[in-house]
């Protein structure tokens, strides 16, 4: 009858637990010197998400990029989270700077029913929560960037069916 | 008798847990108010042309006091619309009067817009200065503060309210406001009317800082709305007069804060008093004889109200209807150069509107704004001009209220049939001036920008006036300084700008000088420094220099090689060549003259030939214009077949 446990527990005192360790040290060099070399590297280039959804504006004075996400086709009556990521010469925009989405129909002369706030996130990113398009037709949307003093305007359209 | 059922119902339709307590209303209360309800049958109009009416008070005697502007004069009315002959010139101090109050021993305490306090006697002759706030500042109105202990001042160049005491020293003093324009107390509260929040605002001054968001009422026409409150008025201690300036009404409100009743329309035909009213800037009410005198400055005239009688039904056209706050043409236009397009600056109702305009009737294609804060709306917008060499087409407008500049383009086709668009103007970017004169060192000022006048030069360089520093910003395309004009004892106010070749012509209304500023140059070219009340201004492709003039409503033009100018349109009236209260004159390429006729609201041409174009709202134009036309020529036609 062979005694497993016991073999096992023999065998942690044996080379065994020495080739483990090293192992584990190996690895935990490695995972260093990848931080290491992370951590000294530029940011990566801002990735310019893609796909469905998403849509691509310049500001009306050309300083701007705005990608903007809403959901394709956008649900009529429905609440979604409009977000986005804005870029300046190519960078995504600092933290300090404001960024507002707003929505409404001109032909209507009325906005969207319930204001919305829009919040910053990390890396030129914002989010626009409880955005509800309550009407069919065309839509105005505008995103504002301010920075101090200065606000420049990115707008669309978008058919609501 | 319904009048008696509204007075007693109303305190619980009006229950309102925040509102004071008000004393219950006694037989003669009750008696009050209901002749205060049935006031607006016109009694009688009076002329004061050429001066206009500044401000007003009640006497305790019976009666009114006024203050007149150009000439500064105190005039006196009888509750029976009596004008004395005598007038008596203000002192030196108050050229420009904007509050006028009794004090009990006949004098009256009187206020200038240049930030002055003063006490008169009934002949007015100073008797003394009073101090005032500290610094610079702007007075707007004037009133008894609440228990009659000092007075009320509004400084309109920091938004601010102060107590003064009764020697006119500051006791205390609250911010918020954008615009005060008028005040008065009504019981132990303080009743602020601010042009820039459309709102009225009541705050205990014991317990309470004003707050413009609890405000009553909102930009509109509907009862208990407004449009540019101006002076007010208390009644009885309990109630209050408005002056609806750009409703051209005055509306009675409760000291709770709910409109009871109102009087006054628009003019429907040009300088129509008999109850129509236009522009109202302030009203005064002599208790005793129910009347309600209302001034107009744009009428220079002053209006008595007394009771209607309650049997006999209101004309139709003067009950409340639905009245949208359309295009009135403002005071400042711009034109597309060798473009179609025509951008007017509408404060009545905070908008501006894209026009095309080489139609005889031009078409608008879109407006812009509405009233508020958020980008593209507008708390009284004010000069615009095109931005020189942009495709799409761009231009630029101040936004006094909001203190910012915007700019807006339009992508249009010049394709047919033309058509309404809405959305068509897009903004494209907008500035904080308070906050970027903040951040320019060079630009720094005690006292926030006021902006008014606008043009934009070469190289998309853009001037705007800073009324409140007697100066003009120049910023780039980028909305970024670039620098600015200044001119100690030249430049009081720039009342209109133009673009000239690399500089700039600036008209000061206040000053009466005509001047130009070149970058570079440490003091400005005078031109003319003796124009009286220069309002507009532009330079022809010829090399002459045209501009409007407001004292005698004209246009005028000075030769190339200059001198003596030249008088091209004069008089004060509707007639095809007659204006009414001008302002901005613009300049085309190809020489036609476009001049906003702003006190006949409509627009003037004077084509390369000399021929004359008018157009804007109809009862103004020379002949009743283009609709009338076709249907006299229809009649005609008619009755050749017949």
């Amino acid at each position: 009858m062979t005694d497993f446990d016991s073999d096992n527990s023999e065998s942690s005192e044996s080379p065994g637990c020495i080739i483990l360790g090293l192992v584990i040290f190996s690895l935990l060099t490695g995972l260093l010197m990848l931080l290491f070399f992370v951590g000294c590297q530029a940011p990566p280039a801002a990735v310019v998400p893609q796909g469905p959804g998403w849509k691509s504006w310049t500001s009306a004075d050309g300083t701007y990029e705005v990608m903007l996400y809403i959901p394709d086709p956008a649900p009529l009556n429905q609440e979604f989270t409009a977000h986005g990521t804005v870029f300046k010469d190519g960078d995504p925009i600092s933290e300090a700077v404001e960024v507002v989405f707003d929505g409404g129909m001109p032909q209507h002369a009325h906005g969207l029913a319930v204001p919305v706030e829009t919040i910053r996130r990390p890396a030129g990113g914002f989010a626009a929560a409880g955005v509800r398009f309550h009407m069919g037709g065309r839509w105005l949307l505008t995103v504002d960037i301010i920075e101090g003093p200065h606000l420049e305007r990115a707008r669309g359209w978008v058919e609501i069916r | 008798m319904n009048l008696l059922w509204i007075l007693f119902l109303w305190p619980g339709l009006n229950a309102n847990p925040s509102a004071p307590a008000t004393v219950a209303p006694t037989g003669e209360l009750v008696s009050d108010l209901e002749t205060h309800l049935t006031i607006g049958f016109p009694l009688v109009s009076r002329s004061l042309a050429p001066a206009l009416p500044a401000a007003i008070c009640a006497l305790e005697s019976g009666g009114f006091a006024l203050l007149t502007q150009r000439p500064a004069r105190l005039r006196f009315l009888s509750s029976a619309g009596a004008l004395k002959e005598e007038s008596w010139p203000l002192p030196d101090l108050f050229a420009s009067p904007r509050g006028i109050q009794q004090l009990r021993r006949g004098h009256f305490i009187i206020i200038d817009r240049a930030g002055h306090v003063g006490e008169i006697d009934r002949q007015g002759k100073l008797v003394r200065m009073l101090p005032g706030p500290e610094g610079k500042w702007q007075a707007g109105a004037l009133s008894r503060a609440p228990r009659g202990v000092g007075w009320l001042v509004t400084d309109l160049l920091h938004g601010k309210l102060h107590h003064l005491d009764p020697d006119g020293n500051v006791q205390q003093s609250w911010s918020g406001f954008i615009e005060p324009t008028g005040v008065c107390s009504v019981g132990d509260h303080i009743w602020v009317s601010d042009r820039g929040w459309h709102r009225l605002i009541r705050f205990d001054p014991r317990s309470q800082q004003p707050d413009p968001q609890q405000g009553i009422g909102d930009h509109g026409a509907a009862p208990g709305l407004l449009a540019s409150p101006m002076g007010l008025c208390a009644v009885e201690d309990q109630f209050l007069w408005v002056s609806d300036r750009d409703n051209h009404r005055v509306q009675f409100f409760s000291g709770r804060g709910f409109s009871m009743h109102q009087f006054g329309i628009h003019s429907m035909l040009p300088r129509e008093a008999l109850g129509r009213l236009h522009y109202p800037t302030a009203v005064a009410y002599d208790e005793q004889a129910a009347v309600a005198a209302v001034i107009e400055p744009s009428e220079r005239r002053v209006q008595l109200f007394g009771v209607r009688d309650p049997e006999v039904p209101v004309a139709a056209a003067e009950l409340w209807q639905r009245v949208d706050l359309v295009s009135h043409y403002g005071r400042f236009w711009a034109i597309q150069p060798g473009g179609r397009l025509l951008v007017v600056s509408e404060p009545d109702s905070e908008r501006v509107s894209l026009l095309v305009r080489d139609l005889e009737i031009p078409f608008e294609l879109d407006d812009v704004g509405g009233p508020g804060a958020a980008p593209a709306r507008f708390r009284t917008p004010m000069g615009v001009d095109f931005l020189p060499g942009n495709d799409p087409s761009r231009w630029v407008v101040a936004d006094r209220g909001n203190q910012r500049l915007q700019m807006f383009q339009v992508a249009w086709k010049q394709q047919p049939p033309l058509r309404r668009e809405p959305a068509l103007v897009q903004l494209v970017r907008s500035v904080d001036m308070a906050l970027l004169v903040q951040q320019h060192s060079s630009w720094q000022s005690s006292v926030p920008p006021r902006l008014a006048a606008l043009a934009c030069g070469e190289g998309g360089i853009i001037a705007v006036a800073d009324d409140a520093n007697q100066r003009i910003l120049l910023l780039d395309r980028k909305f970024r300084p670039v620098g600015q004009f200044e001119a100690a004892g030249l430049l009081q106010e720039a009342t209109a700008i133009s673009a000239d070749g690399s500089g700039f012509l600036v008209a000061d209304a206040i000053g009466g000088s005509l001047l130009r500023f070149e970058q570079g140059q440490p003091q400005p070219e005078v031109i003319d420094g003796d124009c009286r009340m220069p309002v507009g201004v532009d330079r022809h492709p010829d090399g002459s220099i045209w501009y409007t003039n407001g004292a005698n409503h004209s246009l005028l033009r000075i030769p190339p090689e200059g001198g003596e100018a030249e008088t091209i349109l004069a008089g004060g009236g509707t007639g095809e060549r007659q204006l009414f209260r001008p302002r901005a004159v613009r300049i085309d390429e190809d020489g036609s003259v476009w001049v906003l006729d702003h006190g006949n609201h409509r627009g003037v041409v004077i084509d390369q030939n000399g021929a004359l174009r008018h157009f804007g709202s109809e009862p103004y134009l020379p002949d009743g214009g283009v609709r009338m036309r076709q249907l006299k020529l229809q009649q005609q036609k008619l009755q050749e077949q017949r």
